[in-house]
């Protein structure tokens, strides 16, 4: 079961390739966030 | 000139990489680009606990381990407003590995912002 159009976003906080925590939290009121994910890197995506 | 509106949705937008892959995998990653290359997009890593954001969006695939390929898109209220599940359109990046065509996989997505 996928997430639907109108649902909340579930928010997180990861860390980017230099350990630095991204929360979207961080964006929220600020920017439209598009979430890509990916299989692997050094992969087609 | 003024900036068209595709070009504002687009500075209005932050684009986010996640993978199931270590902080190490993915420094690894921008530097295969070249010092002076940076992978356009920021990458994040959800390797630990394995997956746990991509499992609240329920992109998961549990036979593989990683994230299913799709693209969320995220109103500025956090609300979510479209999930996209597709192959991405790949070329040959600069570090000789398939990449994702950035700006051909958002387009129809920056189009759907603008008219938010």
């Amino acid at each position: 079961m996928s997430l639907l159009p109108g649902d909340k976003a579930p928010l997180f906080t990861l860390m980017d390739h230099n350990r630095k925590s991204v929360s979207l939290e961080n964006f929220l009121g600020k920017k439209n966030v598009i979430l890509m994910f990916f299989v692997f890197a050094f992969t087609d995506g | 000139m003024r900036e068209s509106q595709a070009q504002f949705s687009r500075r209005e937008t932050q684009v986010l990489g996640i993978s199931c892959d270590s902080t190490s995998t993915l420094a690894a990653y921008n530097l295969s680009f070249g010092p002076s290359l940076a992978y356009p997009v920021k990458l994040l890593s959800d390797f630990y606990p394995h997956g746990d954001v991509t499992k609240k969006y329920k992109l998961f695939n549990i036979e593989t381990g990683t994230a299913d390929r799709s693209s969320v898109v995220i109103d500025k209220n956090g609300y979510i407003r479209k999930v996209n599940k597709y192959q991405y359109r790949s070329v040959l990046g600069p570090n000789g590995y398939g990449v994702v065509d950035l700006d051909f996989n958002i387009k129809d997505l920056i189009i759907f912002i603008n008219d938010l």
